[in-house]
């Protein structure tokens, strides 16, 4: 009897939590991107019309990993903005220093500047694209691909699969998939 | 040589949380941190305390939620005793979104702390201390040296409440203090979920 | 939809398989270690709300399978609490098909029981221990494994 009383529990449990809090997997549409950038306007996917696509990556400016990665960066914007597929990369810690002193708007328009960032730097305060696409690490890449109804995910996780900026990668994640649309 | 690099890394980052953080006897520092209510927190805001009882602590460890209640407990027994509960929540909300400041009022709300849970953005005071689990507690006295640690560790040696020789090692160590005496025990063995860093990509 | 199956599944699987994850005592582990002989056990303490710990579990599975005709035993001792050995322990054993043994540790005191298992352990998971009772060997490491240091050590051991 218990255990009916149990199961019956588990789908209920189940069923609610599926409509808490929606995360957007590979496969999912996402309605749009809007958010607040270094240049101190707000940047929105969906007014960027001659884009067919983006190339989104969540980094901060003091991750070891993320400043290793910045020139890889700079490079997909190099190559990919004229084919219709922009940068866009994206601070999780936001807008306010003194809780984050390292990571929020203040440092990453001074690495903007300094680094002569090529794409916006758009800061998303609070978490709100980086818990809908449940990204827990940094630097993550995610490739959309613009849709009449929104953008649709194509790809989440690493830009390739070389961590060491000397090597070369065996496996550039984020071209294979951005030339799988061209 | 990536990989000897990597376990260089790894091994200072060891090192780094091996050596850092307090012991019993050490001056504790204080901090300045926000709590639910929208208010900032130190330990100076007690002006009549004669110690406190920091917890580091989360809202999605399961060790963690079983001694909640115990936490609150201890508030009500200690705070008008002269030791304050004041909960600090360790994790990185990018690494555990169920650990962000939102979710920490939800909690706060939804259990009626009687205590202050301030987040600790960047894991300062977690580093400061020394926190590497959650539940990890921190009992301090004021001295004149300041405020000194004068036990870390375990709530107690009963995390189900199945013990039958349980030791409530926090409020032993209180009712201690309350008497001008040291602790019998000063420092147990943390018990509890691993503190959720900021997090990089790693590659395996 | 896929909700409503998966929970299903999991009400069939905890009424099939509740008897097969018990629950044990340092005692019992200890007298079974002590009839193993020449057998090495790979004793890896875990849980299921440890992150670290479910990355690492993968390995220990593949040393299990693959060691099945050597005398190696792969033994999973979670450190989830008695009272989610149904709702937590099960369903997660049954999800990710663990064929290792499993059992839930049975102590009430945790501060004895961690000093027991090694005097330096912080209580930190996840943690190894390496023992063949012939060879007279014991160690224990509180870290994580990969698969190929947990062949090394193994190698080591013989």
């Amino acid at each position: 009897m218990r255990k009916i009383i149990y199961s019956i529990c588990l789908l209920i449990f189940l069923s609610t939590t599926t409509y808490a809090q929606k995360v957007y997997k590979v496969g999912d549409v996402l309605p749009n991107i809007a958010l607040l950038s270094t240049s101190g306007s707000v940047y929105s996917l969906k007014d960027q019309k001659a884009a067919k696509g983006f190339i989104v990556v969540f980094m901060t400016p003091t991750c070891d990993h993320c400043i290793a990665y910045e020139p890889r960066v700079m490079a997909l914007d190099k190559k990919y903005k004229v084919k219709g597929f922009p940068v866009v990369a994206i601070g999780p810690y936001g807008d306010d220093p003194i809780k984050y002193p390292l990571d929020a708007m203040p440092e990453m328009k001074k690495l903007a500047q300094k680094k002569g960032f090529t794409f916006p730097y758009l800061s998303d305060d609070g978490f709100k694209y980086t818990w809908m696409m449940n990204i827990t690490i940094t630097p993550t890449a995610v490739v959309l691909q613009k849709k009449p109804n929104g953008f649709l995910i194509k790809y989440i996780g690493r830009i390739d699969d070389e961590q060491d900026a000397k090597k070369v990668p065996k496996n550039k994640f984020v071209e294979q998939q951005v030339n799988k649309m061209l | 040589m990536r990989s000897v690099l990597f376990a260089c890394f790894i091994m200072l980052g060891i090192m780094a949380k091996a050596q850092s953080g307090y012991q019993v006897g050490n001056v504790a520092a204080d901090f300045d941190l926000k709590n639910v209510d929208g208010k900032n927190v130190s330990l100076a805001s007690y002006e009549k305390a004669k110690g406190y009882i920091v917890v580091f602590t989360c809202n999605t460890c399961p060790v963690a939620k079983i001694y909640q209640d115990r936490v609150e407990a201890l508030n009500k027994t200690y705070a008008a005793k002269g030791y304050p509960v004041i909960a600090i929540n360790t994790n990185d909300p990018v690494a555990s979104p169920g650990d962000s400041y939102v979710k920490m009022q939800e909690r706060a709300k939804e259990k009626n702390f009687s205590y202050a849970y301030l987040e600790d953005p960047n894991h300062v005071y977690t580093k400061k201390y020394g926190a590497m689990k959650t539940p990890h507690v921190f009992v301090l006295q004021k001295t004149a040296k300041g405020n000194e640690v004068a036990y870390i560790g375990a709530i107690d040696n009963d995390q189900e409440d199945t013990n039958t020789s349980k030791t409530t090692f926090v409020q032993n160590a209180i009712n201690s203090l309350l008497k001008g005496e040291k602790p019998a025990i000063t420092s147990t063995k943390a018990v509890g979920c691993s503190i959720k860093w900021k997090k990089e990509a790693a590659s395996k | 939809m896929m909700k409503y199956l998966f929970s299903l599944f999991l009400v069939f699987s905890f009424l099939v398989t509740n008897a097969q994850i018990k629950l044990l005592t340092l005692n019992d582990l200890g007298k079974r270690l002590a009839k193993g002989k020449d057998t090495t056990y790979v004793i890896n303490f875990w849980a299921t709300w440890c992150g670290p710990c479910v990355e690492e579990l993968p390995h220990f599975e593949k040393v299990n399978k693959d060691a099945a005709k050597q005398p190696i035993k792969v033994i999973l001792v979670s450190l989830d609490f008695k009272s989610k050995l149904k709702t937590a322990v099960i369903p997660f054993v049954v999800k990710n098909k663990l064929s290792s043994e499993v059992y839930v540790i049975n102590e009430p005191d945790q501060q004895v029981f961690i000093e027991k298992v090694d005097k330096n352990w912080s209580g930190a998971i996840p943690a190894t221990l390496f023992v063949n009772t012939h060879k007279k060997v014991r160690q224990f490491y509180e870290k994580e494994f990969s698969y190929n240091e947990l062949i090394e050590t193994l190698e080591k051991l013989k």
